[in-house]
């Protein structure tokens, strides 16, 4: 693992260059973040599994026409958030609720409580929001980032990564009180 | 100080998002704000809830493919493929693999020099353009075939001969990408409903139907819906203002239209599903509106033509 102990900046160039030892090191180190994050957006593993390759091929192949310092997870980052947001917008489009696929939340999952059922209503919830709070809620609640580095990975300033993060949660937690109120209407 | 001000900073209290000024405000204003304080704890509950997702495992493991996809393009060398040379840049002291892009520019140089590849290489490029040009002739058509058909399916489908009843109907075909939408009405006359019917182009099936129930003079035994009661209407307008993606929208000087019914009635969906369309934007006669279904309260838009740049992603 030699690159490991190289600058990373000498890793970015090997990148740029294209060898192949230092992409699999990349794909070796980001797949799993990566995919769980894509998953989260999506709610599809297969759709997910799929992202993630795209990511990493666009990535491979639009690497020789960036130039300077780069940073690489900011990067990768807001590949995945873009191919994400342009499915979830495609699916917001021509998703015609009566006859297409539906997103509905079984009813076992508004009052069980299994950890289970809990995640599939976070996700749920989660996709009702348009996805560019979708993906602040994500990399800082879930990915654990700051501000910052969300700014940097989104193309926003950090002050705007902060205001939308706040809109965020404000959004996620009324679309969870609304669910969990229907689903105790469901009960009874 | 106003509860106003320091809402949106509630959301990140606690995040370590916040200087040293904002949260001393926050600290201030819950000590004398209990509805503040109520709103604090509901927000903070969020993150937690986000990281319930932790719970789940899942990841997809992507390697192989990538290696194989890379490989089959040529693109990448493994590294016992490579030639190996010694790195001259500073700090990186040990042999790495290299593949160098070879130049086209050069390579096309190389070539044209060579008399007796011109006339090959004239006659290839002379093919290039020939197949380019007809591509280019030949877009519309294929584009209006996709249209004429998605046209045909509409006309063809028993609901819609259903509503319109006898004679021959009239389509007007919008593409939009995966989806067609092809506004059916009888031609020469005036007194039978619009009907919209939205065609997936992918597999040419009818996806939806939705009857524009404000034309003149429906028949006598409608096989639609009459018209929605008072609180169907304010419940679909209070369903559609709810969500956050369309108050975006309306925050961009759109208002939602008079609900109408659609397809309830046809008898192969008991859902009811109400149209709201985008109101505001005269430079647009574009299909633009909300469909929301009272049942799950659920809502989808449809913005026929291009996207503004203010889209809410």
């Amino acid at each position: 693992m030699a690159i490991l102990v190289m600058e990373r900046q000498q890793t970015i160039e090997l990148l740029r260059w294209g060898d192949s030892k230092a992409w699999e090191d990349v794909v070796l180190q980001y797949q799993m973040p990566l995919s769980r994050y894509l998953y989260n957006m999506v709610t599809d593993k297969e759709l997910a599994r799929e992202l993630t390759q795209d990511t990493f091929l666009e990535a491979y192949q639009a690497m020789p026409k960036t130039a300077g310092e780069l940073n690489l997870k900011a990067w990768l980052y807001r590949i995945a958030t873009n191919n994400a947001i342009q499915v979830l917008r495609r699916r917001k489009l021509i998703s015609w609720i009566p006859w297409a696929e539906e997103m509905t939340i079984p009813e076992e999952t508004y009052n069980s409580e299994d950890s289970l059922a809990q995640r599939e209503l976070v996700r749920s919830v989660l996709n009702k929001l348009p996805g560019k709070y979708m993906a602040v809620l994500l990399l800082h609640d879930y990915q654990g980032f700051n501000c910052q580095e969300i700014g940097e990975m989104l193309n926003i300033s950090p002050d705007a990564s902060k205001k939308r993060l706040a809109r965020a949660r404000g959004m996620f937690r009324d679309a969870y009180e609304m669910l969990e109120r229907r689903g105790e209407c469901s009960e009874v | 100080m106003k509860c106003k001000k320091v809402r949106w900073l509630l959301a990140l209290y606690g995040s370590g998002e916040l200087s040293s000024e904002e949260q001393e405000m926050v600290e201030g204003h819950l000590a004398s704000c209990k509805r503040c304080r109520q709103e604090l704890a509901r927000l903070g509950e969020v993150p937690a809830l986000i990281q319930s997702l932790h719970g789940d495992t899942w990841w997809a493991d992507v390697s192989s493919p990538i290696r194989e996809r890379l490989n089959a393009s040529g693109a990448i060398r493994s590294p016992s493929q490579a030639k190996p040379i010694k790195a001259e840049k500073k700090g990186i002291m040990r042999e790495i693999p290299v593949w160098r892009p070879v130049r086209i520019s050069s390579l096309a140089v190389a070539i044209m020099e060579r008399p007796i590849w011109q006339p090959v290489l004239a006659s290839f490029i002379a093919v290039i353009i020939f197949v380019a040009a007809v591509l280019v002739v030949m877009h519309p058509w294929v584009g209006n075939n996709i249209a004429q058909a998605a046209g045909e399916v509409a006309r063809n489908n028993s609901q819609v001969q259903t509503i319109l009843g006898e004679g021959e109907i009239e389509t007007e075909v919008v593409v939009i990408g995966e989806i067609a939408l092809v506004k059916c009405s009888m031609r020469d006359t005036f007194d039978t409903p619009l009907v919209n019917v939205v065609v997936n182009t992918e597999n040419m099936r009818v996806m939806a139907i939705h009857i524009e129930t404000g034309t003149l003079h429906p028949p006598e035994t409608p096989p639609y819906r009459p018209e929605l009661t008072e609180e169907e209407r304010a419940e679909a307008i209070a369903i559609a203002e709810a969500d956050p993606y369309i108050q975006e929208i309306l925050s961009h000087g759109f208002t939602l239209g008079e609900p109408y019914n659609s397809h309830a009635a046809l008898g192969a969906d008991p859902r009811k599903v109400v149209w709201l369309s985008f109101e505001g934007d005269i430079a647009s006669d574009e299909y633009r509106g909300v469909i929301v279904n009272l049942d799950d309260e659920d809502v989808t838009v449809m913005w026929g033509g291009d996207l503004p740049s203010w889209w809410p992603y």
